[in-house]
């Protein structure tokens, strides 16, 4: 897999780590619950198809980004956080908003895993 | 002064007709952080982007500078010394892209990776800077102490052309 | 008695370059550009080898990677190279290949009476001895059956052979030199961008090697010349493309000439990929068609036209196809007497006429019923009106051609299938990546020539070249007789009628897969083993699919295939690990002292990547005792060691401070400019991250340092916090880990050897007090001083820019040296640590609080820092906890052993216990041995009595909880 590296091009994908899930918005500091904390920290959807992720190119510049990678085809999109001249990405809630939106069925949303992920039929369980 | 010393005192020396590997020591290393605007005043013109070397000025990040020059005084700027945390190793001669090609996944082809340009990439597993001074002669700044190691890795790479 | 000759006709070996080779222990000879194959077939070897289960007697079938029988070990000790694909090794001088399978001998065989146990050995026989109720006897049995089955042995010697990989860019890549593949590589080359063409065999042109035609050689050769013209074009043969991954990655394996290696692995990324790779020849399926001498018809005519190796006197066609009169007709040419058996009742009228002409005697709706001879075969009967038999030397079989979609497939894309060639073709192909010839389905020369450019012309346009190019020149031939085919699938009768002739796989297996209800293609694989040899089923696999279909009523389109993976062909290991071994196993990371520990004497021990200075020989030569020596020098004198490992940052710019406030658990904010303070960071979790201390050098600069562990971890995470989510906080992160080294100068006497070493420094505890810092300059050189103490003693760090460590380093033992200062290792550094009580990344298991460490009280009460709300889940205060506690050895001459497993003296000694010891150390002071360790409940249990059991060595000794700060718990000799 190549990663764009939005400051040094495009790279092989062993010079990066991934780092997490960017969809996710972090408490801002200082602020937040147990039960805000618990859910930044533990609880992920896991969705197959487009996703947005934090990697750092690690062997490189060091920089901090945002890709957006499909899961289930390793094809790599323009990212929409990158700015002019790949400037770093903060924090987009409205990304994982627009994400969701976009493909529903193929978000299989682990937090409610419970209540309603089973072998047999995930489409359409999707519940917020 | 005391003295310095080099981490490769004790690297086996490479000799070949068609290939030199050379540690390239004593130079300045020098970052300069901080807002373009203050990196501008300080050092002047800088390179727009990381990959070009322009002047001995190097971006290697979105705020930050490295400078082969001696250091200077940057107002507003914060100046991280580095000299001794690279180890300058020279690999020149026709066979050195492909040696390079056998420790780093970066294009090394003479109409890509061109004199005055550089990479940031990593050689086993370790990251390494890698500077085209020219057509055929290679910088790579590598982390002092891995200097050894990947010396032996780049000496082993160039085996066949011994 | 032999079966196939040399002919004198022209053929790609050249007959002046005879080579020497040996089979078996015995010395034969073959001519430069023969395979292995095929030089043991003009000496007349058939019978080659022993199959997997069955040990029947098998010769080679095909004359590509699909060969699933003639299979050799080749090489010796460490080069033995076990499954060595006869058909595709070139052959060299000097060659030493030996049979498979077979004990005594080839010819006799005593395995052979596996075959009157076939009934066990069936599909499912491993199945049903792991599960059913012959499930105990499998441990009775499964030694015989390991000796009794398989194929080549992979010997324990270290493999001596050098591999080395490279990585590679092109525009575009072409896969596979036949003349698809040929003419997209020219049309590339002729655009000046960067073209790789890779070609498998140590010969380029693929199917034109076979084709025994002068146009078409002269063509190949025209083609080959102008590669070699191009600049930018690259011709890489033996070398197999093996897979293709994400982002048009293409892993090859290339076979270089003339090298110190063996085999490169290439990784190439290619802007476009032409996948050339043609099509492989099916077996038919009868009774008895795996006997030495029934051969793919595709592969007779190749052993003929490229080898010069021709059957005796006569030979038996059985064909469902018309690709299979090639073969025919240049048999007879050859004067080879020629009888077909045609499954087909109808035939196209200049097929007829050519074998009127040739006396070519053809059997109409007729396939083989038996085929007569054991380890070579004599004669065939046929099936069907004309149950005839016909003496031969040969049967030469075509059951049509399946294109390799093996790399269109790689990236997910299921191959589909086409009723008009009855085989499975591209399912399509990813952006790209563009097919061309064989693989397609297109079997005629011309139109794989054309094909072959078109998909060059478009691989350039996507690569954005839009300049006009000229055509290929086609060969002056007739266009392409039309190809057609009339599937065989039915499942024939009979015992040994083989699908899969390299894990003994016959029809009748099929059946009794279908029987028990292992319909899905996936299932029948593993339930029969088909197609899970070295050869991936390449021969097999189709016809097997087939057959299910057949049984179940579908049609193929319905059945489905298996997946594809990579590797396409066996690839060494070694190939794999590349240069990536022995002393390159990893990176070694060296402090800048490391060249004068090694000049005095010292024994190091590998901590991560580090190589450290674990003990010297003034203290000794055992790491039993020279650590003991080392600790009484720091604790009654001075030492000096070498911290160099530790993680180094710098933290700068305006809002360094709040950044220290939010990462560390304790507050950095009002940190005086000239202090140092120990600080711990967590994780999100509230799980203990790291420790350290971190020192203010000015209103705006810090000086970091964490673990030797987890600098990396730590350095990542920082830039994480500042580039992605609190980018309005000014601060620049520089890893110093490099650029400076350190030594800890501990022990009582350590400010009278700072004092000898710099004279005009005042070091005293009015200037420098405890956790104090200071900067100088020494001899031009940059030098910070920061009194911390590990050890537990009086103590200093003293660090200084890596290339001038060595000499600082030797400046302080030469000033200090009348107070005996000596150097000492980590073992000791270590080990007074434990006497301090001071946790170090051992005891840190990445389960920790603060509070299972015994620091929960330095954590801010109002201040906020990462980790807070989560360190107060449910779970995290659980009284249960494994807690940090120390233990003292309660038996003389007994040891502690780091990893011991921890239990209440009452307990019964069985399970996981109460905690395990994380550290462990003979103290000095105590004159006994000491643990860290991790306890359930932690100190509320001080004082109680526990076991230390180590079953390992079976050991079970009583000890002790007690606190863990062993010495001077009031801290008096740090403050001295």
């Amino acid at each position: 897999m190549r990663i764009p590296c939005p400051h040094c091009g495009e790279r092989d994908v062993a010079e990066f780590r991934y780092g997490s899930d960017a969809t996710k918005q972090r408490p801002q500091h200082g602020t937040g619950d147990l039960k805000t904390w618990h859910d930044y920290v533990f609880v992920f959807d896991n969705p197959k198809g487009q996703h947005i992720e934090y990697w750092q190119h690690v062997l490189g510049c060091r920089q901090w980004f945002t890709l957006k990678r499909n899961t289930a085809t390793n094809q790599i999109l323009p990212s929409p956080l990158e700015g002019e001249g790949g400037a770093l990405a903060p924090d987009e809630g409205a990304v994982a908003t627009e994400l969701a939106s976009t493909n529903p069925s193929s978000v299989l949303r682990m937090k409610d895993a419970q209540s309603t992920f089973s072998l047999k039929g995930r489409r359409g369980e999707k519940k917020q | 002064m005391l003295k310095a010393s080099s981490a490769l005192f004790s690297a086996k020396p490479f000799a070949s007709n068609l290939l030199a590997i050379v540690e390239a020591p004593d130079f300045t290393l020098t970052q300069y952080a901080g807002v373009e605007k203050d990196l501008k005043k300080a050092l002047g013109k800088l390179p727009s982007r990381i990959g070009i070397v322009q002047d001995n000025f190097m971006r290697v990040g979105p705020t930050q500078i490295w400078s082969l020059n001696e250091a200077m005084d940057a107002p507003n700027c914060f100046v991280t010394p580095l000299s001794s945390s690279r180890t300058r190793i020279e690999i020149s001669g026709a066979p050195a892209r492909e040696v390079l090609a056998k420790c780093a996944s970066i294009d090394f082809h003479k109409n890509e990776f061109k004199p005055g340009t550089f990479a940031m990439t990593g050689i086993h597993h370790v990251p390494v800077f890698i500077h085209c001074v020219a057509g055929e002669i290679f910088h790579l700044y590598v982390l002092r102490t891995f200097a050894l190691s990947i010396w032996d890795h780049v000496s082993d790479a160039a085996l066949e052309f011994k | 008695m032999t079966a196939f000759r040399r002919t004198d006709k022209p053929a790609h070996i050249d007959r002046t370059k005879p080579i020497t080779f040996t089979f078996d222990g015995k010395t034969l000879i073959g001519f430069s550009g023969d395979t292995l194959a095929s030089a043991l077939l003009a000496n007349g070897k058939t019978l080659l080898g022993r199959s997997f289960k069955y040990h029947r007697p098998r010769g080679v079938i095909a004359a590509g990677f699909e060969e699933p029988n003639a299979l050799f070990t080749t090489g010796v000790g460490g080069r033995t190279e076990p499954n060595t694909i006869g058909p595709t090794t070139e052959l060299v001088s000097g060659i030493t290949a030996k049979s498979q399978n077979a004990w005594p001998s080839l010819s006799f065989d005593v395995m052979a009476a596996n075959q009157l146990l076939s009934p066990i050995f069936s599909a499912g026989f491993y199945y049903k001895t792991f599960m059913g109720p012959l499930k105990k006897s499998w441990m009775m049995y499964e030694p015989i059956i390991r000796k009794a089955a398989g194929l080549g042995v992979a010997v324990p010697d270290v493999d001596t052979a050098r591999y080395e990989q490279r990585h590679t860019f092109c525009d575009v890549l072409v896969i596979g030199s036949g003349p698809a593949g040929l003419a997209a590589a020219v049309t590339a080359a002729r655009s000046g961008l960067r073209v790789t063409l890779t070609e498998q065999d140590f010969e380029l042109g693929g199917s034109l090697l076979s084709s025994g035609n002068e146009v078409l050689e002269q063509w190949r050769k025209t083609q080959i010349a102008e590669l070699e013209s191009h600049r930018e074009a690259r011709v890489l043969n033996r070398t197999t493309a093996q897979g293709i991954y994400d982002g048009n990655l293409v892993v090859l394996n290339c076979i270089p000439q003339n090298h110190p290696a063996k085999m490169i692995l290439e990784q190439c990324r290619a802007k476009t990929i032409i996948i050339a790779t043609g099509a492989i020849e099916r077996p038919l399926v009868f009774e008895n068609n795996d006997r030495p001498g029934v051969m793919l018809a595709s592969a007779v005519r190749t052993y003929l036209n490229r080898y010069g190796v021709a059957p005796k006197k006569r030979a038996v066609i059985v064909t469902n196809n018309d690709s299979a009169y090639a073969t025919a007709f240049e048999l007879a040419e050859a004067d080879v007497a020629v009888t077909v058996a045609e499954h087909r009742s109808t035939l196209s009228g200049d097929l007829l006429a050519k074998a009127a002409q040739l006396g070519i005697a053809i059997f109409p709706n007729s396939g083989i019923a038996n085929v007569i001879g054991e380890k070579q075969i004599s004669a065939v009967r046929l099936a069907g009106r004309h149950a005839v038999t016909i003496e031969c030397d040969v049967l030469a079989m075509s059951g049509g051609w399946n294109p390799v979609v093996h790399l269109t497939s790689h990236g997910g894309i299921k191959p589909k299938y086409d009723e008009k060639i009855a085989a499975f073709v591209p399912g399509g192909f990813a952006p790209s990546h563009y097919g061309a010839g064989g693989v397609n389905g297109t079997f005629g020369v011309m139109a794989a020539i054309r094909e072959g450019e078109t998909a060059a012309r478009a691989a350039l346009e996507t690569s954005n070249f839009s300049k006009k190019l000229e055509a290929v020149e086609l060969p002056a031939m007739r266009e392409d007789r039309a190809y057609t085919i009339q599937p065989q699938w039915t499942v024939p009768e009979g015992k040994h009628a083989f699908v899969d002739f390299q894990n003994d796989v016959t029809s009748k297996d099929i059946k009794q897969a279908h029987q028990e209800g292992y319909l899905s293609v996936e299932h029948l694989k593993r339930y029969t083993t088909l197609g899970m040899g070295t050869d991936q089923g390449k021969t097999s696999n189709i016809n097997a699919l087939a057959m299910m279909a057949d049984l179940r009523g579908l049609p193929m389109s319905a059945a489905g295939t298996t997946t594809f993976r990579p590797p396409y062909a066996p690839l060494t290991i070694g190939a794999i690990a590349g240069r990536n071994v022995g002393a390159h196993f990893k990176p070694k990371r060296l402090s800048p002292l490391h060249d004068w520990h090694v000049a005095h004497g010292a024994t190091f021990i590998e901590a991560g990547l580090w190589m450290r200075a674990w003990y010297y020989d003034w203290a000794g030569h055992s790491p039993e005792t020279a650590y003991i020596k080392e600790m009484e020098l720091v604790r009654q004198n001075v030492g000096i060691s070498d911290v160099s490992s530790l993680g180094k940052i710098d933290v700068q710019g305006p809002d360094a401070a709040e950044f220290l406030n939010r990462i560390y658990v304790n507050g950095f904010a009002k940190l005086p400019i000239g202090r140092a303070r120990y600080g711990v960071m967590l994780n999100d979790d509230g799980i203990v991250l790291d420790d350290g201390t971190t020192s203010r050098i000015s209103d705006t600069q810090f000086y970091m340092t964490t673990t030797t562990a987890q600098a990396g971890e730590v350095m990542s995470w920082l830039e994480y916090l500042l580039q992605m989510h609190w980018t309005d906080l000014n601060v620049h992160l520089t890893s110093l880990t490099d650029e400076w080294g350190g030594m800890a100068v501990s022990g009582p006497n350590s400010r009278r050897a700072l004092q000898l070493a710099f004279p005009e420094l005042d070091v005293t505890t009015e200037t420098l007090p405890y956790i104090g810092v200071m900067d100088f300059v020494f001899e031009d050189v940059s030098v910070r001083i920061l009194r911390l103490s590990f050890s537990g003693e009086l103590a200093y760090e003293v660090h200084c820019p890596a290339n001038y460590t060595t000499a600082l380093w030797e400046h302080i033992l030469k000033s200090a040296d009348s107070l005996g200062i000596k150097p000492y290792g980590l073992e000791a550094l270590a080990s007074l640590r434990i006497e301090k009580g001071h946790v170090a990344g051992a005891d840190l298991d990445h389960r920790n609080t603060l509070d299972d460490l015994g620091l929960g009280k330095m954590a801010g009460k109002e201040k906020d820092y990462i980790g807070k709300a989560l360190r107060f889940r449910e779970d995290c205060q659980a009284p249960e906890r494994w807690s940090l506690i120390g233990i003292e050895c309660m038996e003389d001459g007994k040891k502690l052993r780091g990893g011991a497993i921890l239990f209440a003296a009452s307990d019964e000694i069985k399970g996981h216990g109460r905690g395990y010891i994380t550290s462990v150390t003979w103290s000095t002071e105590l004159n006994k041995f000491i643990a860290l360790a991790l306890y359930n409940g932690g100190l509320k249990h001080e004082g109680e009595d526990i076991i230390c059991a180590f079953p390992l060595k079976n050991e079970n000794v009583k000890a002790r909880i007690v606190s863990p700060h062993f010495i001077d718990k009031q801290g008096e000799r740090l403050h001295a």
